[in-house]
């Protein structure tokens, strides 16, 4: 409808006018009936034309209308769950098909907004204005459709984008126990995109609403919700919903990347954009999963899930890509959260999940409670897309890091031993701590990557070793002030370049030897 | 509810708000007979809730004419206005 101002006689006229162009259609519906109805399931039959996922409507006896999504096709029966109220749904109530498989809205309208996962705004800022629906469930593009992931998603972590690089279109899970920082790694992913042109996507799967409601004050405060949409199916909300919530989050984001800046399609002269979805976190939605699988009936399997939980994630996961240049060049990074028990990532959903992903960064609570936040074991932590998802300049000094710090941790044991050792042991010992101290950092501070290849760059060069371990932090950070001050046209030629050329190395050197000297603990 | 009884014959669920005359029943015995292909009988419910028009129910087809209906199609036509 057209603006309009506060008046009762426009009001009335708009209503008037509303109400005689609607018209009516006296088609005949197919209706079934419920049968059964109890644990968030209801039994119904007729609607032999039923789909599979398809959204039907209850009409209650009230006239409430509540949604439910068509799992069970049986011979008699359809077996279904309900999304909304389901005290409203009783035994013989009206069940009508809607012809569609589950749909959300999507937009430019969505981006700052918090909403659930059937698009229904949650933050009280007003409707939002839509451009379009996708369907939740959207077959993941084939072998051609896409093209190898080659751009960085910087982290502004440290300790990801130095050893565990993420490119844009990769799937890195982020894996460990509770309490230990999975939901930091992501949010600190969330705001170093702020000035990128990267649209963030955080799907919020079964958790606290207070808890979410923190996020959400958190992301505004570091300006990072403008381009950031949450989706929020919180713990009271119904299986189903948890259970559709991340598809709903990617297909939000789908829009963005098979779709120009302009509405229409992507393809070689009207680029995609690039999206990163956060799933926090997949294990809740495997449990509302199995929860809607046991209430229909479906044969339990191992641990009780489901025999498909393996499909319900993979298919998920498949839908991140990186998309060719013919299809537009966008891509969707996705970062996909798993809660392990007391570590053991040999259960049955976090294998299921690290067999899917292209990589995990795993987080360990002996290392948290040591005082290394992000908590991060490099050991063990992998990206399957490694090197082309980074910059020369980063490949240049990260290569030798994560060997320093395997070594290092393999003859910590010996470090009590002290002065007793060769010197080349020492050295290892010596490097390896202040490499630790190196890669610890506090939240919400995340570091542009020519930050990151100076403060590297001058651990290598051996200009922490003198320093106590304890201070390398403030070393780095005071480092990093300095050069920015004094130096930024080195930064800029390391971001402009992507690489460290020789007159760089050298003039990078004598900066730090400079801070270095003037440095004191 | 079920739609057969016992002599085969398919019986019509009609909701109205007062009862049918006889001209009108037995039309609508006779159309839908004809789209059936079998003999029809209504079970009739007089629903003052329906206001006015009528509601026939065969087996899992509904052909719902009512005001009730009509009232509440044109509030959420109102209220999901614009909405895509």
């Amino acid at each position: 409808m057209a603006e309009v101002t506060l008046d009762a006689t426009a009001l009335d006229q708009l209503l008037v006018g509303a109400v005689d162009a609607w018209k009516p259609d006296a088609a005949v519906e197919t209706v079934g009936t419920v049968i059964q109805v109890g644990d968030g399931i209801a039994r119904v039959a007729g609607l032999d034309g039923a789909m599979q996922g398809e959204l039907l409507e209850f009409s209650a006896q009230d006239g409430r209308v509540v949604a439910g999504l068509a799992l069970n096709l049986e011979e008699g029966e359809i077996g279904a769950v309900l999304t909304g109220d389901v005290d409203a749904v009783k035994e013989n109530d009206l069940v009508r098909s809607t012809g569609r498989l589950v749909d959300v809205p999507v937009g430019e309208g969505l981006l700052g907004r918090v909403v659930n996962p059937l698009g229904e705004p949650l933050d009280g800022k007003g409707p939002i204005s839509y451009d379009g629906r996708r369907p939740v469930e959207f077959r993941a593009p084939g072998v051609i459709e896409r093209k190898g992931v080659h751009q960085p998603m910087q982290t502004g972590l440290l300790a990801v984008d130095s050893m565990i690089p993420i490119g844009r279109g990769q799937r890195e899970l982020i894996i460990g126990d509770r309490q230990i920082g999975k939901t930091a790694i992501a949010i600190d992913t969330i705001i170093n995109q702020r000035d990128t042109d990267v649209i963030c996507v955080y799907v919020a799967i079964g958790q606290k609403a207070s808890t979410v409601a923190g996020i959400v004050e958190t992301l505004e405060s570091y300006g990072a919700m403008e381009k950031t949409i949450v989706v929020s199916a919180a713990a009271s909300d119904s299986a189903p919903l948890q259970y559709i919530a991340p598809m709903a989050g990617c297909a939000m984001g789908e829009y963005f990347i098979y779709n120009g800046a302009d509405g229409k399609p992507a393809n070689e002269s009207n680029p995609g954009r690039h999206v990163l979805c956060v799933y926090d976190d997949l294990s809740k939605q495997a449990v509302a999963y199995r929860q809607m699988s046991l209430t229909l009936r479906r044969p339990p399997g191992r641990e009780a899930y489901p025999g498909d939980v393996f499909y319900l994630h993979s298919r998920l996961l498949e839908r991140a890509v990186k998309l060719s240049d013919a299809n537009g060049g966008g891509s969707l990074t996705a970062l996909p959260i798993i809660e392990t028990q007391a570590g053991d990532i040999s259960a049955y959903i976090p294998t299921n999940v690290i067999s899917i992903t292209d990589g995990q960064i795993f987080l360990q609570s002996d290392l948290f409670f040591q005082g290394i936040r992000p908590a991060i074991n490099p050991g063990i932590s992998v990206s399957r897309v490694g090197g082309n998802a980074q910059i020369k300049a980063m490949k240049q000094v990260a290569g030798s890091l994560r060997l320093d710090l395997a070594q290092y941790r393999e003859m910590e044991a010996f470090a009590q031993f002290g002065s007793d050792l060769d010197d080349a042991t020492k050295q290892i010992l010596n490097r390896g701590a202040r490499v630790v101290e190196l890669l610890k950092q506090p939240r919400y501070v995340p570091m542009p990557v020519e930050n990151q290849v100076l403060s590297i760059f001058a651990v290598n060069k051996g200009f922490a070793d003198p320093i106590d371990p304890s201070k390398v932090a403030a070393f780095r950070d005071g480092l990093i002030d300095y050069v920015s001050t004094n130096h930024a046209d080195l930064l800029a030629a390391i971001r402009d370049e992507g690489k460290i050329s020789d007159e760089t190395d050298a003039a990078l050197t004598e900066a730090i030897a400079a801070y270095a000297q003037a440095f004191v603990a | 509810m079920t739609s057969v009884n016992d002599k085969n014959v398919l019986v019509a669920q009609v909701a109205t708000a007062s009862p049918l005359s006889d001209a009108a029943r037995a039309r609508l015995v006779e159309k839908l007979t004809t789209q059936a292909g079998q003999p029809v009988e209504l079970e009739e419910r007089v629903t003052p809730a329906v206001i006015g028009g009528i509601r026939v129910q065969l087996g899992d087809r509904l052909y719902d004419a009512t005001v009730l209906a009509r009232l509440r199609a044109v509030r959420s036509a109102l209220v999901n206005a614009g909405e895509v």
